[in-house]
């Protein structure tokens, strides 16, 4: 096993014990609600990244996907009542189908074409949301989410999630499926297509590779953790409003994922809690936050523009050689 | 010499305790858009805020102990208000919030505040449901549309007596409820028919495609709902492609920069108005001289009188109950509160809505507010 | 037939507008191979520059020339000591266009902290002036801004087919490789390309808001349109972005009326999915290779 492959299996036992011990350590509600936020974005950066990262395709449309999962859930609460697995199921399978119909018409596309028409259809979806009557709140959004009530498989008595460290832990867990769902299909055929893809679409394609199925795929998988990010985060604040599919939503995803590192595992993570945390942390520059946050972010594309991940990455190369 | 220091210590300690106490600050949390595109709401509202804070704490503060406020910028995003909202119950410690604006904002962040027990008293927002989800610890220190809507609509049917009407309003919860209230309560009263009705971006700029319908089809009202520029705009756009029907307007209109960018165009115009800068009674002499001392120039909107409003109202029930450490005995100062501010004197009902706001309908001639009834 | 008609002026006048705004941004997509997300805060500035000027005296009608270069030049600035510093190869392709981004928040927040959140207003006597034409009527800005857009789009073509630069423009965005082979110095293309593109930005902004107000938040409808524009148009299409930039006025104009007045934005958006899903190089553009 290369040495390369012993730092990363570090590194991910390492965030697991971290991300697992955190409340032992972290009191404050305040904070764990960041780390839930940071865990939320950092599905959502994962699922972004597959589609970015791994096959090239800037999508500015992820958040469509984390707006659909959302407002399933909220409506299938809130008009209906349900509030378990099955909420998050239908969630999912609503986000899917969605990408599907988004997807298939779309990937057909390249570059800024691509991402300008998934930019279309979350302004769409955002008019559509906004004008849905007392269906989907309208320009309020819908408040008053029942809490998430999942099947106890120890008593089989169901318990509903309503301390901050319960859903710190479910948001844990989703972000641990993301994870997973990320290592297995890049270490897989799939992953080995998608490289493929994003190096030189035109060979992979001589080679027999449908670049449009695996291409698709990713968007499928991207678009699926997303859904499920939002049912979860629907769950968790009890609300949704329609500005969770704003473009600045979108612009804030891709950032995360150019920031931390786009195309590398942790990347995604790495920016998701830096972007997340960044900008309650310049809270006390109160007027001049977006400023900062918008200058933080020129430098590093400017001149890290592999990220945050990847400039160490670059670092601890240079050390290894010389 | 060693009783003489134990004294010492004694004294110092008595003493630091006594200033302690006496100096405690009693903090009040505040979260309202101070960028993105409220900017300028949540910034008058803010602005009246620390004013009124300001004259609490010079005429002795909240029972001896100054008001501490602790702001944080929304962005009219329920995202950053919630995670405002955690800062401030849990970092900040504070049991009592002021905000927001928008009611988007308001109905995420009371989640967390029904969670939590805190109180939360918006000074702005509008949306009806903010009251009907039974959160005892809530309160409107504004009108719902619903209430602004009776005295207008009756003086609209009597005294002018229009057959049809076009709505056009902005697409946000103050449009829509605004618009939805008017209806109901002119099906209700017999009143004019909707001939028209639509909802715009508030981003929009360009109203001459509604407007060009709205003049073929001239109706003999038009109930336009925005904010200050909103209407200007409209008004200018409606006048100059010449549309005669009669205007009225919902009260944000009701300020001097309405009628600076609007110019001649808001002749005739008619808005229901619940205050505006330019009335002169004590109270709200008493806010304006305030903050022209604070901020150099009168207010613009009617925004920051709502923030001074919901500061005052917030301080006399925190000083009833002598505290915020018991929320029942809060709730009950708050359900007590007979006090008179600039929009009149104000009571509550058990839901937490204001008990009877009242509203005048003005009219706007030679580039005045002209009061028309009340 | 009355509201017909008013309803086409509407669209067309709606349309010089987003033509202006369309144009800039597909200068500089064709030729410089960036999409300017900044490109709606250029606008914003022509604007409070305008409020900034007029404020001081100056009349309407020299701010429309001076403001928008005065923002050229900052386009300049840009492209000289940004957008060229992150188009180094090997740097992600992408990163000029998230460069941009990055301004529109720079700028966005500057604006609010140099010129407040409160809306102001762009001071011109003739903007109301209407001529009522017992059916028609017209504003006096509108006029102005027709008879700017001809005087524009005139010039503009002039340029680009007549002129020594205007030809190099038209090569670069052709082939960049053989116009280097040929000789043209792309470095100045480039920045001519930018400035020309954000002098058309600001001058967007300067014409179109007198009709309604200033604040730091008015760049994004026109960002918006003028994406949408560029992509149906084809990037890179000057005629493209005329002819679909007059289309979307019209069309929004038409259909506020006649189908849906809540709608009115998203023609624009199920335009670009549809163009992009049948016709992806856009109504005039160049091919574009399918993946």
């Amino acid at each position: 096993m290369g040495q390369r492959k012993r730092v990363d299996i570090a590194i991910l036992c390492c965030l697991t014990l971290i991300t697992f011990a955190i409340p032992w350590a972290v009191k404050s509600s305040f904070y764990i609600h960041i780390l839930i936020m940071s865990a939320i974005n950092a599905v959502l950066a994962i699922g972004l990244n597959l589609c970015m990262g791994f096959i090239g395709e800037k999508s500015l449309g992820h958040a469509a996907f984390y707006g659909i999962g959302a407002y399933t859930t909220a409506v299938l609460s809130v008009h209906f009542g349900l509030s378990g697995p099955l909420n998050l199921l239908a969630a999912l399978f609503v986000t899917l189908v969605c990408a599907l119909i988004i997807g298939i018409p779309s990937l057909r596309l390249r570059g800024p074409y691509f991402a300008i028409v998934t930019l279309g259809f979350v302004l769409i979806l955002q008019l559509l949301v906004l004008n849905g009557g007392a269906f989907t709140g309208g320009p309020m959004g819908l408040p008053g989410i029942k809490r998430l009530t999942l099947p106890n498989i120890l008593t089989g008595r169901p318990f509903t999630l309503s301390t901050d460290i319960q859903y710190y832990y479910a948001a844990v867990m989703c972000f641990w499926l993301a994870m997973i769902v990320s290592i297995v299909s890049i270490n897989s055929r799939v992953g080995r297509a998608w490289l493929a893809i994003r190096e030189n679409l035109d060979l992979a394609e001589s080679v027999g590779i449908s670049a449009f199925r695996y291409k698709l795929v990713a968007f499928l998988m991207g678009a699926g953790l997303a859904g499920l990010a939002g049912a979860l985060y629907t769950h968790y604040t009890a609300f949704v409003s329609p500005r969770i599919v704003d473009t600045w939503v979108n612009v804030l995803l891709a950032a995360m994922v150019i920031v931390g590192g786009e195309g590398t595992l942790l990347g995604p993570v790495v920016g998701a809690v830096v972007l997340t945390a960044l900008p309650e942390a310049l809270r006390f520059a109160e007027g001049y936050r977006m400023l900062l946050f918008g200058v933080i972010l020129l430098i590093v594309i400017m001149f890290a523009p592999q990220g945050i991940v990847g400039l160490a990455a670059d670092l601890a190369k240079r050390r290894r050689r010389g | 010499m060693k009783k003489v220091r134990v004294l010492c210590l004694a004294l110092f300690v008595l003493c630091s305790f006594g200033t302690a106490r006496a100096a405690e600050p009693v903090k009040i949390g505040v979260i309202a858009p101070l960028t993105g595109s409220q900017a300028n709401l949540g910034t008058g509202v803010v602005n009246g805020i620390k004013s009124a804070a300001k004259r609490i704490n010079d005429e002795g503060g909240i029972n001896g102990s100054p008001v501490e406020l602790v702001i944080y910028d929304d962005r009219n995003s329920p995202d950053e208000g919630v995670s405002a909202a955690h800062r401030l119950i849990y970092e900040d410690k504070v049991k009592l919030i002021l905000g927001s604006i928008g009611s988007s904002v308001t109905a995420a962040v009371q989640q967390l505040t029904m969670r939590e027990r805190a109180f939360l008293v918006t000074p702005v927002s509008m949306a009806p449901k903010l009251t009907q989800v039974g959160d005892k610890y809530f309160f409107r220190v504004t009108a719902t549309a619903a209430m602004r809507q009776k005295v207008f609509t009756g003086f609209v049917v009597h005294a002018l007596k229009p057959k049809t009407i076009a709505y056009l309003a902005a697409n946000d919860d103050l449009g829509r409820s605004e618009v939805e209230s008017a209806e109901e309560t002119y099906a209700a009263i017999k009143g004019p028919k909707t001939v028209y009705k639509s909802f715009y971006d508030p981003a929009e700029t360009s109203f001459t495609a509604y407007l060009t319908k709205i003049k073929s089809l001239n109706p003999d009202a038009l109930f336009i709902v925005g904010d200050s520029v909103h209407a200007a705009v409209i008004m200018k756009q409606a006048k100059a492609m010449g549309i005669k029907s009669t205007v009225l307007s919902s009260g944000e209109a009701g300020t001097a920069q309405f009628l600076k960018l609007a110019g001649n165009a808001a002749k005739g115009m008619y808005l229901s108005l619940d205050w505006s800068p330019v009335f002169t009674d004590p109270a709200s002499k008493k806010f304006l001289d305030a903050y022209m001392l604070d901020y150099g120039k009168a207010p613009d909107t009617k925004f920051a009188v709502q923030g001074w409003e919901a500061m005052w109202i917030t301080a006399e029930a925190v000083r009833k109950a002598k505290g915020m450490s018991n929320p029942d005995k809060l709730r009950e100062a708050f359900l007590a509160t007979n006090w008179t501010g600039p929009r009149g004197k104000w009571t509550f009902r058990e839901n937490g809505d204001p008990a009877g706001v009242t509203t005048f309908v003005v009219v706007v001639k030679d580039n005045k507010f002209i009061k028309v009834s009340g | 037939m009355q509201l017909l008609l008013q309803s086409i002026v509407n669209g067309f006048v709606d349309g010089f507008g987003y033509v202006l705004m369309a144009v800039g941004l597909t200068l500089v997509f064709g030729i410089g191979r960036v999409i300017n997300f900044a490109h709606g805060e250029l606008y914003t500035l022509g604007a409070f520059l305008a409020v900034l000027f007029i404020g001081h005296q100056f009349p309407y009608f020299s701010t429309v020339f001076i403001a928008p270069i005065l923002v050229g030049l900052l386009g300049i600035v840009i492209e000289r000591f940004i957008i060229r510093r992150v188009k180094k190869p090997g740097l992600s392709i992408w990163a000029p266009f998230l460069a941009t981004l990055a301004l529109l928040v720079i700028l966005q927040s500057l604006y609010l902290i140099i010129f407040g959140p409160d809306p102001q207003i762009v001071e011109n006597p003739y903007a109301y002036d209407s001529i009522n034409m017992g059916f028609l009527t017209i504003t006096g800005q509108d006029l102005i801004v027709s008879i700017l857009f001809f005087v524009v789009v005139f010039c503009l073509t002039w340029f680009i087919r007549k002129t020594r630069y205007g030809m190099a423009m038209r090569a670069v965005s052709q082939d960049r490789d053989t116009s280097l082979l040929m000789g043209i110095d792309i470095d100045t293309i480039y920045t001519l390309t930018w400035f020309l593109g954000v002098f058309l930005a600001a001058l967007a902004g300067v014409l179109v808001t007198p009709k309604s107000t200033v604040d730091p938040y008015i760049g994004r409808m026109p960002l918006l349109k003028g994406l949408s524009i560029v992509i149906v148009g084809g990037l890179g299409s000057v005629e493209g972005a005329v002819v679909t930039g007059i289309c979307l006025g019209l069309i929004e104009s038409l259909a506020s009326i006649y189908i849906s007045p809540s709608f009115k934005d998203g023609w624009g958006y199920l335009l670009v999915i549809l163009v992009l899903l049948f016709r992806p190089r856009g109504l005039l553009g160049r091919t574009v290779r399918r993946g």
